[in-house]
């Protein structure tokens, strides 16, 4: 019986998405005394329900009521649709459950912005949870591309919600690169399937994948998870999406890769030391890159997709490691599913922060103190600091680190710990200098923020073992320091630092590809116009042709008649012809019955083979 | 069923649309009613016919109508599975067609005309779909040529009239050149009977060099219908029709014959083993993948709507000779099921296209901004018809692109999964601009031409439904795919039965 939930959790917000969406179908056009006064209501309906934030709920039940391993297998629907709850799924569906019930909550109460496209807002985002969490529990390969692609492409109306210049940017580069994205997922899931014979793909049973297939399944998922150079949405979609938006992508959309990757990758079952050791390394590229860029941004929503970008590296390291070294991987599999959850839970809850920041309490007012104090957690338990619930996702992660055959990762990641305490710093900086403006009603999405910060405030207590408390002291203090050091000098000498702001735009590498891109649409918008008016003229051409043979000049009826009667004449010529020769031909090789073909008479043998086939024709 | 329908129901299901088709060009123009009655009484009488014929095929039946038109020329109709798959295809989007017809033409003139060459031109579909023979296959697909003439010049406009001049230049060409090829062929082998495996891998190899000219000439016939590059030039011309006629055009009836043609062709002529073993299929490979590319970025170049719906049509009508040009049966389920496919998520979208341009006004991709808000469900259908083309899952158009890939790739023709993916590219870069337009612009103060209909929703009834049923249509074909009534199973069914599986 409660196999079932696994249908009903994504299929619930599916269905909601309709009275959430608020379109008005009927539209009484009678309503008016004539119907040249009558014009349609084409506004939004009211809606009484938070219907957002009700999607999530048969996922958190499941999460709770349903036993591990359940199966549900409906050979009929799509492709056949295999759905289940392993461990990772389960750790999986908890958190990005949670996770856009917070958001939800406060989409339905807090998103005030576009007032009049509120439907379309929570249609769009209902559509996105419904692909997130089909891609969870589904176990066929069809699901999980069905529910990628949903969430993927309903989530560009997200991005682009407010319809400024710079969220429409964003959004193009967004789709754009989660087309390719997805094209590259597909047609590594056609050869997954092709080589393995299963749609059904776990780590057992894709052991035979060609290099082909990992370097399309690692570039396609690459680009949800922020892997360097295929970044470049990411700083650019989070700060153009709206709050709840913002929270949900970097929370749990772009964590999916990474079941992607335990899913279709034979992790733990065989040693991809070339593979491993190039994921690894592109992680750590993503984190070198990620944190210095981050630290010098202005928005406090770009810093945090920096952030998200720098963490997805480091997963990235994780599972590179796990792939070199397959007797790690129950250790790092549940390792890289709890650090997802436990950054999901933090980052969504430093998102919604910055909207409440701006919005909800006067400024200098008890409850800005709060949020600021509460601010101030979320980012300690981001960068890993004891007692949070980073520090011990991250212990849970230490013997992947120490059995690497690196012996200078230990001090990259300890760098990079520091490293994102400073990037944290920054970001408490913006924080602390940004202005409120007070709009009331903010209680709903104060209890949300609220469900994350117990959540996160019991993580450790929950997952970790009390030796797992005081990881990562060491960095973070050095973190820590620097950033008190910085931000003495940035209140001193504010003009010492300056230029660095801003120093790299959000999109980073984007803005050196810019120019080549603009290149690249002007000459191909040039082709394409060319191409179109060689066409045109080619076919001006072609007509012209035609109506000076079939054409009939105004007045002129009889010659164009004329004509047609020539034209049908020649064609009924020709077919009556074609028809005789069918009638009178007989078969050259099929086994003929009659048994008084002539005997060859001897003539050139051009003149037999065309007697033979019309036989009536022949002069004997 | 003590009744043996067997050597009957063929014939009565082209006879059940041609003879109300006659019976209309009788009607008075007022007589609504009568025109209407029989219409509907001709499509829901063939819908009934083919169900009972489905349910035959599938369980082995034969059904064969034979009829001696002169010695040694006979008209067969044979019903097998492929027939089956476009018969359902085309009498179930007759009868929605019929529907949307009669709203769209309320208040235009020469009503029993339209109606009465709409009916004939279903009758040839359905004769095609069933022709036993290559000779009935020319003879219904002429018909064909010839019944469609009159519903593009409808409008009786100069443009129209051109239109379907060029429309009728093309097709007669090409039913020529079919017929060269068909009347070539019977020289060689005396009558081509379509045959499960083909009929032709036993010819001596002296013949090999005749055959490969045989089947250029027939491809060259077939593919002037299925709009192959370069000879799809008068697809776009005649989108000067009539909605209803478009979609007749791009989904049910004459697009499809052709593309039919090449799969009885190349499985039931040639066979496809012997096809590839004649180095036949490379070359319809290359042109399928040519135009697949070709259509899509002139379609890219649009900005009427219809034209650039018509250049898609070009390009998604060649995955299925795509589907036939690869060797295995798992590309062959993917071109047979992308002719259903393709069929309803195309009528869709030009269904909708006729809604914009009866309610709204609207015939441009530039005028589109804020359709959402102004006609919601029609958008919405527009919607998944447009996605399924991108072949975003769950909708049909996945199905038939996941097989075709994994057809090519089970064959080794890895450069599959490049012109797919390169395909989807491109329709997302047509089709999501138009989806941008309709639902994230602001509404205009005025539409072009706003048509108020005294309804409860955005238009008229009979043209509001048709098109959100075959939306319909298209999500329940790609969430059911595996169930057991769906166009995949029925595309599986022949798959087996061509590779003799």
């Amino acid at each position: 019986m409660s196999a079932w939930l696994l249908l009903v959790l994504w299929v619930w917000p599916l269905v909601l998405s309709l009275p959430a969406s608020r379109v008005r179908f009927r539209q009484d056009w009678a309503v008016g005394a004539t119907a040249s006064v009558a014009k349609p209501v084409l506004g939004p309906r009211r809606s009484a329900l938070p219907w957002v934030a009700l999607g999530p709920l048969p996922a958190l039940v499941a999460v709770l009521a349903v036993p591990l391993g359940t199966e549900l297998a409906m050979p009929w629907l799509f492709l056949g649709t295999q759905l289940g709850l392993d461990a990772t799924a389960r750790v999986y569906l908890g958190f990005t459950a949670l996770l856009w019930l917070a958001a939800g909550l406060y989409t339905a109460y807090g998103e005030r912005g576009a007032s009049g496209h509120a439907g379309r807002f929570d249609a769009l985002f209902l559509l996105a949870m419904t692909g997130n969490l089909w891609l969870i529990v589904a176990q066929d390969l069809f699901g999980f591309y069905a529910g990628f692609a949903m969430m993927s492409i309903a989530s560009y109306g997200l991005v682009i919600h407010d319809g400024s210049t710079s969220a429409l940017r964003a959004g193009k580069v967004y789709l754009v690169m989660a087309l390719v994205g997805e094209v590259a997922v597909f047609a590594g899931l056609v050869l997954l399937a092709s080589e393995t014979g299963t749609t059904l793909p776990e780590p057992a049973s894709v052991r035979d994948l060609s290099g082909l297939t990992i370097a399309l399944l690692l570039l396609g998922l690459g680009v949800k998870a922020g892997m360097i150079p295929l970044h470049l949405w990411l700083p650019l979609a989070h700060p153009a999406a709206p709050v709840p938006a913002s929270a949900v992508l970097s929370g749990t959309m772009i964590k999916v890769a990474l079941l992607g990757w335990l899913r279709f990758l034979p992790v733990g079952e065989l040693a991809l030391p070339d593979w491993g050791h190039n994921l690894a390394l592109a992680g750590l590229a993503t984190m070198a890159l990620a944190l210095p860029v981050g630290i010098v941004q202005r928005d406090a929503k770009v810093i945090l997709a920096y952030s998200s970008v720098a963490k997805m590296g480091f997963l990235m390291l994780i599972l590179g490691l796990t792939l070199v070294q397959p007797a790690l991987a129950p250790v790092g599999v549940a390792g890289i599913a709890l650090y997802a959850a436990q950054h999901g839970l933090a980052k969504g809850g430093l998102f919604l922060g910055v909207g409440l920041r701006k919005h909800a309490g006067a400024p200098g007012s008890l409850a800005q103190a709060l949020i600021l104090g509460v601010l101030v957690f979320f980012a300690l338990a981001l960068a890993g600091a004891p007692f949070t619930s980073g520090a011990v996702a991250k212990y849970n992660l230490k013997p992947v680190l120490d059995a690497a055959e690196w012996t200078w990762l230990g001090g990259a990641v300890a760098a990079s710990a520091a490293g994102t305490t400073l990037l944290m710093a920054r970001f408490l900086w913006v924080m602390v200098r940004t202005e409120p403006h007070e709009e009331s009603g903010w209680t709903w999405p104060l209890a949300a923020w609220g469900l994350l910060l117990v959540l996160v405030a019991l993580f450790p207590f929950a997952f970790g073992k009390p030796a797992s408390w005081a990881t990562n002291a060491g960095p973070i203090g050095l973190g820590v320091g620097i950033a008190a050091a910085v931000a003495l000098l940035a209140a001193t000498r504010p003009k010492l630092l300056a230029p660095f702001i801003g120093l790299v735009s959000p999109g980073d590498l984007l803005a050196l590809l810019a120019p080549l891109l603009d290149a690249f649409r002007q000459s191909g918008t040039t082709l394409l116009d060319d191409l179109g008016q060689a066409w045109s003229r080619l076919q001006a051409l072609g007509a012209a042709g035609f109506e000076r043979v079939f054409g009939t000049p105004v007045g002129d009826v009889e010659r164009g008649l004329r004509q047609w009667s020539l034209a049908g004449a020649l064609w009924v010529g020709i077919s009556a012809l074609l028809l005789i020769l069918l009638l009178a031909s007989r078969p050259l090789v099929a086994p003929d019955t009659g048994a008084d073909a002539a005997a060859p008479v001897p003539t050139s043998t051009l003149l037999r083979k065309f007697r033979d086939r019309i036989p009536s024709l022949s002069l004997s | 069923m003590s009744l043996d329908l067997g050597p009957l129901l063929p014939g009565a299901i082209v006879l059940s649309s041609m003879l109300p088709g006659v019976l209309i060009f009788l009607v008075d123009e007022e007589s609504h009613l009568l025109r209407t009655l029989l219409n509907l009484f001709g499509a829901v009488l063939k819908l009934v016919l083919v169900g009972v014929m489905i349910w035959g095929v599938w369980r082995g039946e034969v059904f064969e109508s034979r009829l001696d038109i002169a010695p040694g020329l006979e008209l067969v109709l044979h019903a097998d599975a492929l027939s089956v798959l476009f018969v359902s295809l085309s009498t179930v989007l007759w009868l929605i067609t019929t529907v949307y017809a009669i709203g769209y033409l309320e208040y235009s003139v020469n009503r029993s005309r339209f109606f009465g060459f709409f009916s004939l031109c279903v009758s040839a579909t359905v004769g095609i779909a069933l022709a036993g023979n290559l000779l009935t296959f020319v003879i219904f697909y002429e018909i064909l040529t010839l019944a469609t003439y009159p519903l593009v010049a409808h409008r009786g406009t100069p443009e129209a009239t051109r239109g379907a001049k060029i429309y009728l230049a093309y097709t007669l060409s090409g039913g020529l050149l079919l017929l060269v090829g068909a009347v070539w062929l019977r020289t060689l082998t005396g009558p081509v009977d379509f045959l499960a495996g083909g009929v032709l891998s036993g010819m001596p190899a002296s013949m090999h060099g005749e055959l490969v000219a045989i089947f250029v000439l027939l491809l060259a016939g077939l593919g002037v219908k299925a709009a192959l590059v370069p000879l799809h030039g008068w697809l776009p011309q005649s989108m000067v029709a009539p909605a209803p006629v478009s979609a007749l055009l791009h989904a049910v009836a004459v697009v499809k014959a052709g593309a039919f043609g090449i799969l009885r062709v190349v499985f039931d002529v040639y066979g496809v083993e012997f096809a590839a073993e004649l180095g036949l299929l490379a070359i319809l490979a290359a042109l399928a993948s040519l135009t697949i590319l070709y259509g899509s970025v002139l379609a890219l170049t649009q900005d009427g709507l219809k034209k650039r719906l018509a250049f898609s049509t070009v390009s998604q009508v060649s995955y299925i000779a795509l589907g036939a040009s690869l060797l295995g049966p798992i590309a062959t389920v993917g071109g047979m099921v992308h002719l259903v496919h393709q069929g309803i998520m195309k009528i869709t979208l030009f269904l909708c296209a006729g809604n914009y341009a009866e309610t709204l006004g609207v015939h441009k991709v530039s005028q589109m901004d804020g359709v959402g808000r102004r006609m919601p469900l029609t958008t919405l259908a527009f919607s998944v018809g447009a996605l399924g083309m991108i072949g975003i899952p769950p909708i049909a158009g996945f199905v038939s692109k996941w097989y075709l890939g994994l057809g090519g790739v089970t064959a080794g023709q890895h450069w599959v999964l490049l012109v797919l993916a390169a395909s989807t590219l491109l329709n997302a870069g047509y089709f999501l601009p138009i989806l941008y337009r309709a639902w994230f612009r602001p509404l205009p103060a005025a539409w072009e031409n706003e048509h108020r209909f005294q309804t409860r929703f955005e238009t008229m009834g009979a043209l509001l439904w048709p098109p959100v049923i075959t939306a319909v249509l298209c999500l329940l074909a790609g969430l059911f795919a595996a169930a057991p009534v769906s166009p995949l199973q029925w595309a599986q069914l022949i798959a087996r039965r061509e590779y003799g599986l």
